[in-house]
């Protein structure tokens, strides 16, 4: 199991936000009762550091679709649609081979409620608990000339699964800080657990142009640096847990953020900093993110 | 000199229909601070009754709402869209036409809404505002009316801060 024990370091739960907000997590701000926000966002993730003579190389990439929709001024609920491609290359007894699957991930949903909020002109706080499940819709018995693919590299992962958090965010017109705290609870299936993921994730975002505001509906540009901290404990198969799994990881983000009032569009680099992981678990590269918000 | 004016109003109660509308208001919100969040303000306040035009400006920290010809905006709607679209609404200033009637109790006044379909209580009015409300009452002269909204249990009134006649 120590061959995709990266996968643990989650995709899913770092998809989950809108509204202008960090690249990399979630926001407490509003969407509007009754509106709707679509976003389009693309991962690369790529993983080549392995200890062993397996030269494992794991490269993801993911096309996940967001749909929010306001129920009220203080719930939103969010829809999350990965299509997902991932590939794993590996030396064996009999060379160096490939694996790879693509197609439908397991969808998300999830429900953000704004607990707290004080506002001020031009500024405002808010807290936003969440919770949410990852349902089963991704295939999770795919097989390719080498066998079953191992659960982590499946589409899906066969499983409900939990994920909960809050979320903060001050915001004013020069400067945007989020922090948040999530975890999310996997469930076995197929013999499988993947190990249990918990994050604290920070940004600052820093309105670079314009310098002076005018009047009207301006568009923003921000710098972005956010740190992703990622604890994953050890999966299980058949009861045991994979002694090459889970461990953490520390991200810094940094990225720019293009925002007017119906779109934003942003990118950044996850970079691994700090990678404190288990045995010979896959240790990622980092991860490059492309996205595009739409204030429907 | 508001005990000279509030008398006067006893004798000058008219009976007609009345119109009155809000034409333009604009409407300050607390926690707006970045161009993303207040299209959210402006989608919603589109949505409001016969609200035609939205400008949201967020240095200002305002929404500003113009309504269709011949129409009037609610301001209650108005306010509940703002809080709709998750954010705080603050001072609401309003530009209204009207013709001016009695109020419902001695020394009020209001303006009434076309086919009595309601009516905007006058209040904190200044003396100077007054006496030209008065005018107006006696010769049944349709007015444009500015000013600030204040809100009670019994529901918006305004706050008169400017008078002019309707120029037709």
């Amino acid at each position: 199991m120590a061959v995709f024990a990266v996968w643990g370091f989650g995709v899913s739960l770092a998809v989950v936000h809108v509204a202008a907000a960090p690249i990399t997590f979630n926001t407490a701000l509003p969407v509007a009762e009754g509106e709707g926000i679509v976003r389009i966002q693309t991962r690369y993730l790529r993983s080549t550091g392995d200890p062993t003579s397996a030269q494992r190389k794991l490269e993801v990439e993911a096309l996940s679709l967001v749909g929010v929709y306001g129920v009220t001024d203080k719930l939103a609920l969010f829809a999350i649609l990965p299509i997902l491609d991932k590939q794993l290359a590996l030396t064996t007894s009999n060379g160096r081979k490939r694996r790879q699957v693509s197609g439908l991930g397991d969808v998300t949903l999830l429900g953000r409620y704004t607990l707290f909020r004080r506002d001020r002109p031009g500024r405002t706080f808010r807290l936003a608990p969440f919770l949410g499940v990852e349902a089963p819709t991704g295939e999770d018995d795919r097989r390719d000339g080498l066998g079953g693919l191992p659960p982590p590299l499946q589409l899906g992962s066969g499983s409900w699964d939990l994920a909960f958090g809050s979320v903060a965010t001050w915001q004013t017109l020069g400067w945007q800080l989020d922090t948040s705290i999530a975890y999310r609870v996997n469930d076995q299936a197929n013999a499988f657990e993947l190990g249990d993921e918990a994050r604290l994730d920070i940004s600052y975002q820093h309105r670079l142009l314009p310098r002076r505001l005018k009047a009207g509906l301006p568009r923003f540009l921000y710098g972005v640096l956010e740190s992703n901290l990622v604890w994953a404990g050890r999966n299980r198969a058949g009861g045991l847990a994979d002694p090459d799994s889970g461990g953490f990881i520390a991200y810094l983000a940094p990225g720019i953020q293009l925002v007017s009032k119906r779109l934003i569009v942003e990118a950044g680099v996850q970079i691994p900093i700090v990678r404190a992981l288990h045995g010979a678990a896959l240790e990622p590269d980092g991860t490059a993110i492309l996205s595009m918000r739409v204030n429907w | 000199m508001r005990l000279v004016w509030k008398p006067l109003l006893l004798i000058l109660l008219l009976a007609s229909p009345l119109p009155a509308q809000v034409i333009k208001a604009t409407v300050a919100v607390d926690g707006m601070a970045c161009p993303f969040c207040g299209y959210g303000i402006e989608k919603r306040l589109l949505k409001v009754d016969a609200v035609e035009k939205v400008t949201i400006d967020l240095v200002a920290g305002q929404a500003r709402v113009i309504a269709e010809q011949g129409q009037s905006i609610d301001v209650q709607e108005v306010r509940r869209a703002v809080e709709k679209a998750g954010f705080t609404p603050g001072s609401l200033d309003i530009e209204v036409t009207g013709r001016v009637v009695a109020g419902p109790k001695e020394g009020d006044l209001q303006l009434r809404f076309e086919n009595d379909e309601g009516s905007l209580l006058l209040v904190d009015v200044a003396d100077e505002i007054a006496l030209r409300l008065l005018e107006f009452l006696r010769g049944d002269i349709p007015v444009t009316l500015r000013g600030e909204i204040r809100w009670s249990d019994a529901g918006p009134a305004l706050s008169p801060e400017h008078i002019e006649e309707v120029r037709r």
